[in-house]
């Protein structure tokens, strides 16, 4: 799994204050909504945690233009219903949000959003 | 008499042509999309020297940036109010640019907030009563390989809602900044701009730095700031 990052020549716009990067979560989940918008990119995923409730999370990306150019993403790229796993930083307000790094799509493809290759 | 003018004829127009390429090449070529190659936790002097004025405003800015950074839902700074951010503040941002050099001036577009800037190149000075701008009024020349411009009339420091910086820090500037860039094309892939900023309000002496760009193979795209305000993510929105 692609876990280090080779560079990061992109940033968020407060990735150092609102999310704690020396953590790394995993979510599994149905995406509900994907918000392919400037400056920051969001997913929302519907996940059961082991009480079998439904917990919604959000996701924050770069935005469309790092996404588009690097990854080739659009408004297209999720769908209600699909289902995506995402590792990320938490939140440090313990909310259910992310900073995503990696996503990996249900076809097993992983794109790390965080490091453009440039 | 028309045949033995018709020599004459080509040779001016050889000597006319000749001209106009020497001349195109007078002109250093810093056209296409370029990105910058430093930090934007940086400024262009560590640790700038503030007068009274400035480290008064600089305590009251929450930036989003470097070790003082805020929440974007508790940040002051004008990126996050999608209003522009002036020189050389705005070279700062991740985005791209692209510089497009015209005959009489030199247009340089930024992604960023899809904002624009003319530099008049056609030998004017600045005009007599000014027109405070959040860009400012630019004017340039070429000096060898090197375009220099100077910027003036740029809206300084208002409020605390209302902070205009030389970076994504929080280090204020006033109405009387004024800004010298020297760019020039380093090699292929590079460009050079040494910044010198006088603000006799807010710094002590004159600030410079260098700053250095990329040559990307990007097409500029559309960026709406104002799209901030649609987010749906709880750390986006600004209250």
């Amino acid at each position: 799994m692609l876990t280090t990052m080779a560079s990061v020549s992109i940033e968020a716009h407060h990735a150092i204050s609102a999310y704690d990067r020396s953590t790394n979560i995993t979510i599994s989940g149905t995406v509900s909504k994907w918000q392919f918008i400037n400056p920051h990119a969001g997913l929302w995923l519907d996940m059961t945690n082991e009480n079998e409730e439904t917990e919604e999370w959000s996701a924050e990306f770069q935005g469309t233009l790092d996404l588009y150019r690097h990854f080739k993403f659009n408004k297209d790229t999720f769908k209600p219903g699909d289902q995506i796993t995402l590792i990320g930083h938490p939140a440090k307000t313990g909310d259910t949000t992310m900073s995503a790094r990696i996503v990996i799509f249900a076809d097993g493809k992983e794109v790390d959003v965080r490091s453009a290759p440039d | 008499m028309l045949l033995k003018k018709l020599p004459d004829f080509f040779l001016w127009t050889l000597l006319y042509l000749y001209g106009s390429v020497s001349n195109a090449q007078s002109t250093p070529d810093l056209s296409g999309v370029w990105q910058r190659n430093f930090s934007g936790n940086s400024s262009l002097v560590p640790a700038p020297p503030m007068t009274p004025w400035a480290q008064e405003r600089f305590n009251l800015s929450k930036p989003l940036h470097g070790p003082r950074t805020a929440s974007a839902t508790a940040s002051n700074a004008a990126e996050i109010q999608c209003f522009p951010m002036g020189f050389p503040a705005t070279y700062y941002r991740p985005r791209p640019f692209e510089i497009l050099q015209l005959p009489n001036r030199v247009v340089m577009l930024f992604e960023v907030g899809n904002f624009w800037r003319i530099v008049y190149m056609d030998g004017r000075d600045f005009p007599e009563v000014p027109l405070h701008s959040w860009n400012g009024y630019s004017i340039g020349h070429y000096e060898g390989d090197t375009l220099v411009i100077e910027t003036r009339h740029i809206l300084g420091w208002e409020s605390e809602n209302q902070q205009r910086w030389i970076d994504r820090l929080g280090h204020p500037f006033s109405d009387e900044i004024s800004i010298i860039e020297r760019i020039r094309r380093v090699d292929d892939e590079t460009m050079e701009n040494e910044v010198s900023i006088h603000d006799p309000i807010a710094y002590e002496g004159v600030l410079t730095g260098t700053l250095n760009f990329i040559k990307k193979e990007y097409e500029l795209a559309e960026f709406v700031c104002q799209e901030l305000m649609l987010s749906d993510l709880p750390e986006m929105r600004p209250e």
